[in-house]
């Protein structure tokens, strides 16, 4: 693409020095035939007609040259009047040089001119060249100037007029300078109508603002005046006009057209930006109410961050409503319940916080009258209006007042205000602008605090991760494999973290330490508890001799170091591997279901939650039971996840259904059985995640 | 989620709540608001009737926990009634009977409060 348009660039450059190249050698061919001309005073026949062929040729060139120098597509109305002035300046100053060199000029004979000297023929050349060269120029920049605002026809229109332009300089292709025929005189006028009806295409003042309007003015009328003195300089008998009579009949006759149709057009577009003056503030309003649309909707785009939003925002109204100062303000949290709202200011301009709290204050400021009615409202005497005249003594410098509530999903997010010194500053139209305006900085702020919400939430999810990830690791990565025994365990959360902790220990070569717990509560809380717990457990559970004395010292380490609404269930077994016994104690835990000899029993000695009360009350309650294990038992510890998984219907999976099933499946191995466990309570619950943190651990003897 | 409503009835010097439908960790936070108003205003004496609960979890446990010292030091307490067999058994599987007292009827605790004031 871009390599293609410098190509493009290129080529048009060649292009242009070959035809400037050309045009000048056609230029100088012509100049020695005029000289040889001058000397042999005879009828030159066919090679006069080849010398207008090169003239016409010549300018061909020149004009491909100047349109590879010109400006395209110049959307400036006012560079293009620069253009325009510069080379009537240039030609005015030329008409100077040729009126004060002293140049014998024509001889006038039978129609015809003839040169009174080689100087004459040369100024004759050089004159004709430049107004030729001025004319292309004119009519190329009118032509752009057109082209600004094209609507239907403009394009059609313009070719039409140089059409007959072409025609009517053509007319007077076989004709004597001095002679004029009625033909050629009809091509004339109609080729001026046919540029009247191009001088009426002035859309482009429309889009003006007022500044380029009141310029586009005092440069119209300068060119209206200055292309009047062309005209003048271009009069029958001047030295310029009868230059390009000599020079160039069809040439004069161009330049005539184009110098007239010059003076209509920028006539024309004087009176027009005249007329569209009194509309240009209106116009200019319009423009920054689209600007600042334009710019919201950039604004939209940009809502990451909050505080550059409002800002602009603020910004942004002062410009549209043209007001002194502007600010706006959030509300922070609508608690749906009470209705109570806490706005925060956010973003100022031109005011001080203190005036803007005397302003909205909540009991005698405006908020209430916005939050009140949802709508504008809009004070146009804030001295004298009754729901202002009380806070008007401690703020100045305020006329007129408009707030607007902001709006989003039917909520109400916000308020934006705007102050202006004068009174009576905001009327139906500006109240209506800033309405709209409104409703797009409700939406870019939605947008902005949602997006700034799922930031939020996407980075405590992957915090929750983090805590998932170690609270993993704080569960046994590997089950010892007691003699005689085997072992599976099963642990997972309801949420990303739980509560539920379970440990197997080897305490000597043959104590097996089993643990299961349950903090009260769930999620971060109960996790941070769990690996409380999973310390202590490491810390104490060596150094105790018996279950109870370990739970008695937890219990210690826990009671009033954690809060008082928390509390944590435990069950504490030391199976001994040599005599094939189990010593349980448990502080209101679920209890160890125990299948013995092939009936199950629920051992549930006494024991209070740890963290609950005091070593008073827990030491004296706390038991430890004592309980034979024969081969092909099993022990299952459990959270109350399990027995407390509930149907849609609210019925609970209970005990007995666990019973139940650890009865039916005596025979397998401890993983078979776990699996058939969570299987039944999936099953049964109709769904494969749990409302509650849920852990399991299973002991079987096997042997021996 | 779960229904879970509260009824605070005044006998005085004795508040009654009745709590009715599942009182777990998403409900919690409504029960221990109306212990914190009772306890604001001053009102130490507080009946728990569990007639219509059907559901308590460790989470609604926690809230008695965390109110009941306060309750004592003012001379007050928490007492529960009307407890079915399924909510007794958590409490009971916690120990919580013998932290708190228990009364099959209303009136059992309210006149318990009553007895031990004209002492």
């Amino acid at each position: 693409m871009m390599k293609q348009s410098i190509a493009h660039i290129i080529k048009t450059k060649i292009s242009g020095a070959v035809s400037v190249t050309g045009a000048g050698v056609l230029f100088l061919i012509v100049f020695i035939i005029d000289a040889v001309h001058k000397n042999l005073e005879i009828d030159l026949g066919l090679i006069s007609q080849l010398r207008n062929v090169f003239v016409v040729l010549a300018f061909i060139g020149l004009y491909i040259f100047l349109q590879s120098i010109m400006p395209r597509r110049s959307v400036n109305p006012l560079r293009l009047f620069g253009i325009i002035f510069m080379t009537l300046l240039s030609f005015l100053a030329m008409s100077l040089v040729i009126a004060l060199i002293s140049i014998n000029g024509f001889e006038a004979l039978e129609k015809q001119l003839i040169p009174t000297d080689y100087l004459t023929i040369f100024f004759a050349n050089i004159v004709s060249i430049f107004t030729g060269i001025v004319a292309i120029i004119l009519l190329y920049t009118i032509a752009q100037l057109i082209f600004i605002k094209q609507r239907k026809g403009t394009k059609r229109n313009l070719i039409i007029f140089l059409v007959i332009l072409g025609i009517a300089s053509l007319s007077v292709w076989n004709q004597e300078p001095l002679e004029s025929t009625t033909t050629s005189f009809v091509f004339f006028v109609i080729a001026i109508f046919a540029g009247i009806a191009n001088s009426f295409k002035f859309t482009w003042i429309v889009y003006l603002s007022k500044r380029e309007k009141l310029y586009s003015i005092g440069y119209s009328f300068l060119l209206f005046v200055l292309f009047i003195i062309l005209n003048v300089t271009l009069t029958e008998s001047g030295f310029i006009n009868r230059s390009l009579l000599y020079y160039h009949y069809p040439l004069q006759y161009f330049v005539r057209i184009i110098a007239i149709f010059s003076v209509i057009y920028f006539g024309m577009s004087f009176v027009v930006s005249l007329f569209h003056l009194p509309t240009a503030e209106a116009f200019d309003r319009k423009r920054i109410e689209l600007s600042s649309v334009h710019n919201l909707s950039r604004l939209i785009t940009r809502v990451f961050d909050f505080k550059d939003l409002v800002q602009t925002v603020t910004n942004l109204t002062i410009e549209v409503t043209e007001a002194r100062s502007a600010w706006l303000e959030v509300i922070k949290k609508n608690d749906a319940g009470d209705g109570a709202m806490e706005f925060e200011l956010v973003a100022l301009k031109n005011i001080e916080p203190a005036e803007i709290d005397i302003i909205t204050h909540p009991e005698t400021g405006l908020r209430r009258h916005i939050i009140e009615t949802k709508k504008v409202v809009v004070i146009d005497e804030f001295v004298r209006d009754r729901r202002t005249r009380d806070i008007s003594r401690s703020v100045k410098n305020i006329g007129s007042l408009i707030g607007v509530p902001l709006v989003s999903q039917e909520q109400m997010i916000g308020i934006l205000y705007a102050a202006k010194t004068m009174e009576f500053g905001f009327d139906k139209e500006e109240t209506e602008l800033i309405s709209t305006f409104a409703d797009h900085v409700s939406i870019a702020i939605e947008n902005s605090r949602l997006i700034e919400q799922s930031i939020e939430r996407e980075r405590l999810q992957q915090e929750l991760m983090v805590a998932q990830k170690v609270q993993k690791k704080l569960l046994p990565q590997r089950l010892p494999e007691p003699k005689g025994f085997e072992l599976d365990a099963f642990s997972a959360p309801a949420f990303e973290v739980g509560g539920d902790y379970y440990d197997v220990i080897e305490l000597d070569s043959n104590r097996l330490g089993v643990v299961i717990g349950d903090v009260s509560g769930k999620g971060v809380s109960a996790a941070f508890y769990m690996a409380e717990l999973k310390g202590i457990f490491q810390a104490l559970s060596k150094s105790c001799t018996s279950t109870a004395e370990f739970l008695v010292k937890a219990n210690n380490a826990l009671y009033g170091s954690i809060d008082k609404s928390a509390f944590i269930s435990l069950i504490y077994a030391i199976v001994d591997t040599s005599d094939h016994s189990m010593h349980l104690s448990r502080a209101g835990h679920c209890p160890m279901m125990n299948l013995h000899n092939g009936t199950v029993k629920l051992h549930k000695p006494n024991g209070i939650g740890l963290g609950l009360t005091g070593a008073e009350l827990f030491d004296e309650v706390i038991e430890e039971e004592k309980i034979p294990i024969s081969v092909g038992d099993v022990c299952v510890f459990y959270t109350d996840g399990v027995t407390e998984a509930r149907k849609s219907d609210g019925e609970e999976f209970g005990t007995d259904r666990l019973v139940t099933l650890v009865t039916k499946h005596k025979e397998k191995s401890p993983r078979e059985l776990r699996s058939l466990i969570l299987d039944e309570i999936s099953a049964f619950t109709g769904s494969d995640s749990f409302d509650d943190d849920i852990t399991i651990v299973i002991l079987k003897r096997n042997s021996g | 989620m779960s229904d879970f409503s509260i009824k605070v009835r005044n006998e005085n010097p004795v508040h009654v709540l009745e709590l009715k439908g599942y009182l777990d960790a998403h409900t919690a936070p409504k029960l221990e608001e109306t212990f914190q108003d009772l306890i604001n205003k001053g009102h130490h004496k507080i009946v728990v009737n569990c007639n219509d609960l059907s559901y308590i979890s460790s989470a609604g446990l926690g809230v008695f926990m965390a109110f009941v010292e306060d309750v004592r030091e003012q001379k007050g307490d928490i007492k529960f009634s009307n407890m079915s067999q399924k909510v007794y058994n958590v409490f009971d599987l916690l120990g919580f009977p013998l932290l708190y007292e228990i009364f099959k009827q209303e009136g059992e605790a309210i006149e318990k409060f009553n007895s031990v004031q004209s002492e």
